[in-house]
C-alpha cells in the first residue's frame, strides 16, 4: 500500500495523497499547512469504510461521538423522504374521512420526528454496530 | 676540365702518383689530379649515388652571413623525401608557410567528404554525434528571437544535478502541422489534469499531471493541490465530472450531481489548491469512482494574449 499524510484540519483529520510523479516529502513541505502537526501512514492503516470518513481521527480510529451524528444525517435524509410519502397519504385519510387511519399515520409521522431523538443508538460500541442500527419506522 | 668519378679519380691518383722511386712524377702530374679533383667535385657530389653510396651522414647546414640572401639551398628542379610515397615525396614548389596557404587552393576540396567534423550543407550525412548549440538561436534567418533555441536549466533541481533543457520559441513562431493546423501558443493547453477514485477507503489517483496531492477532507469533499508555480493566479478554468457512485459498471452507472470547485487559494510562490465536492440530487456530498478536473489558465509568469 502506499503511504499517505494525515493532519488536523476543521475539527476532523485530513488525508494528502500524493500524486504517483511526487515524493511524500514534497507533499509535507508544500500542501500541509505550515505549524500542522501531521502523520505519516500506511494507507492499509486507514479505516477501510469510508461510511463515517468525517468521524476519523488522526490515530485511524473512527470517533463514535461524530459517527453517530453522521448516522443519523443520514437516517434524517430517508425519514425525510419518508415523511413526505405519508404527507400525501395522510392527506387522503383526511379527503376520505378516514379519521383512524390518519390518526395511525399522524403517529408514524410522530415516530418519524422522534426517530432522531432515540436513546438506544447509544447501544451502539462499534462504527460496524452504528452501520446495523437502523429503526424499522424508516421502513415503507 | 674533367669531371671524373670517385672511384676513377681515386684510381688514377694512385697510379700516377704512385711512389715516387724512380723519380717519374713530375709536378704535372701534382698539378693536373689536383685540378681534376677540384673540378669533380661538384660530379662527385650530385652523382645520383648518394642514395647508396656516398650519402652524407652527419647534418648539414648552411647559413646566411650578414643577412644577404645567401647561404641557401636553391634549387630548379625540386626537393624529394625520402620517406614520401613515390609520388608525392617530391616537392615541385616551395611551401609558402601555413599562414600564407589560402585554404580554396587545396585540391580535393569538393571530392568525397573531406570534413567528416562538419556537418554537410547538403544533409549528405547525417550526424554522428549530439550537437550542442548552447543558447543560439537555429532557423530560418538565423537571427535573435526567430526560430528555435535550447536553454540548459536546474530550475527544479537548485543543487544542480539533474539538467534540464527548455526550448523556446521565437517570436512569430508557429508549429504548424501538415493539415495546415497551428499551435502559436501553449495557454491553450491544459495546465493540470487528474483523475481519482474514491470507491475505496483511501482516494486513488489514476492518472494527473501537474498534480502535487489530493487531499481527503471529508466524504465528497477535495482539495486538489498543484504543483509549484503551474498556475499564475486563482482565476484559472476549471471543468469537473463526477459519476456521484461507488460503482462503474454500466454506462448508467451515475447519479444526478453537482461538482463544485469554488475555494481557490495560493500566491505566487505558495502551494495553490482547487476545491473539489460532490453533492448529489438528495444534498448529501458523496464519494464516486470518477472524479476527473481538467483545468486551463495562464502560468506562473506568464501574460494573456490580447
Amino acid at each position: 500500500m502506499s503511504e499517505v499524510i494525515l493532519y488536523e484540519h476543521e475539527g476532523g483529520v485530513a488525508i494528502a495523497i500524493p500524486a504517483p510523479d511526487v515524493d511524500i516529502k514534497t507533499v509535507v513541505a508544500r500542501d500541509i499547512p505550515q505549524s500542522c502537526a501531521y502523520k505519516i501512514v500506511d494507507s492499509a492503516k486507514l479505516p477501510h469504510d469510508r461510511t463515517f470518513r468525517g468521524a476519523w481521527t488522526i490515530d485511524c480510529t473512527v470517533d463514535l461521538d461524530k459517527a453517530k451524528e453522521i448516522w443519523l444525517d443520514k437516517i434524517r435524509i430517508v425519514r425525510n423522504e419518508r415523511l413526505k410519502e405519508l404527507d400525501i397519504e395522510w392527506m387522503r385519510a383526511m379527503e376520505k374521512g378516514e379519521n383512524k387511519e390518519a390518526s395511525n399515520i399522524a403517529a408514524v409521522k410522530q415516530s418519524l420526528r422522534d426517530v432522531t431523538e432515540r436513546q438506544d443508538i447509544h447501544t451502539c460500541k462499534t462504527a460496524d454496530s452504528l452501520k446495523k442500527y437502523w429503526p424499522q419506522v424508516l421502513e415503507g | 676540365m674533367a669531371e671524373i668519378k670517385k672511384e676513377t679519380l681515386k684510381t688514377t691518383i694512385a697510379s700516377e702518383l704512385a711512389d715516387n722511386n724512380a723519380g717519374l712524377i713530375s709536378a704535372e702530374d701534382v698539378r693536373q689530379n689536383l685540378i681534376d679533383a677540384v673540378d669533380s667535385i661538384n660530379y662527385i657530389v650530385a652523382s645520383g649515388d648518394t642514395e647508396n653510396k656516398y650519402k652524407f651522414v652527419q647534418n648539414v647546414k648552411v647559413s646566411t652571413q650578414n643577412g644577404a640572401d645567401t647561404g641557401m639551398f636553391i634549387t630548379e628542379s625540386g626537393i624529394e623525401f625520402a620517406n614520401g610515397h613515390p609520388k608525392e615525396g617530391i616537392q615541385l614548389e616551395p611551401y609558402p608557410g601555413a599562414e600564407y596557404i589560402q585554404h580554396n587552393d587545396l585540391a580535393g576540396l569538393t571530392t568525397g567528404d573531406p570534413h567528416t567534423q562538419y556537418l554537410p550543407i547538403d544533409g549528405s550525412r547525417a550526424m554522428a554525434e549530439n550537437l550542442p548549440m548552447a543558447s543560439f538561436w537555429i532557423g530560418a534567418s538565423g537571427t535573435d528571437d526567430h526560430g528555435l533555441k535550447f536553454v540548459h536549466k536546474y530550475a527544479d533541481d537548485p543543487a544542480g544535478t539533474v539538467a534540464r533543457n527548455d526550448i523556446y520559441v521565437g517570436n512569430s513562431g508557429d508549429f504548424i502541422f501538415n493539415d495546415n493546423s497551428k499551435f502559436n501558443s501553449a495557454q491553450g493547453v491544459a495546465k493540470a489534469w487528474v483523475s481519482f477514485d474514491v470507491s475505496s477507503a483511501t482516494p486513488v489517483i489514476s492518472g494527473s499531471y501537474n498534480v502535487s496531492s489530493i487531499t481527503d477532507v471529508d466524504t465528497g469533499k477535495f482539495k486538489i493541490y498543484f504543483k509549484h508555480d503551474v498556475l499564475g493566479g486563482n482565476d484559472y478554468a476549471a471543468v469537473g465530472n463526477s459519476n456521484a457512485r461507488s460503482t462503474r459498471g454500466s454506462i448508467e452507472d451515475f447519479d444526478r450531481n453537482t461538482v463544485g470547485m469554488v475555494a481557490r487559494s495560493g500566491d505566487y510562490g505558495t502551494t495553490r489548491y482547487l476545491s473539489y465536492c460532490v453533492l448529489n440530487e438528495v444534498g448529501s456530498f458523496v464519494d464516486a469512482v470518477r472524479n476527473d478536473v481538467v483545468v486551463f489558465g495562464l502560468g506562473s509568469g506568464v501574460a494573456m494574449n490580447t
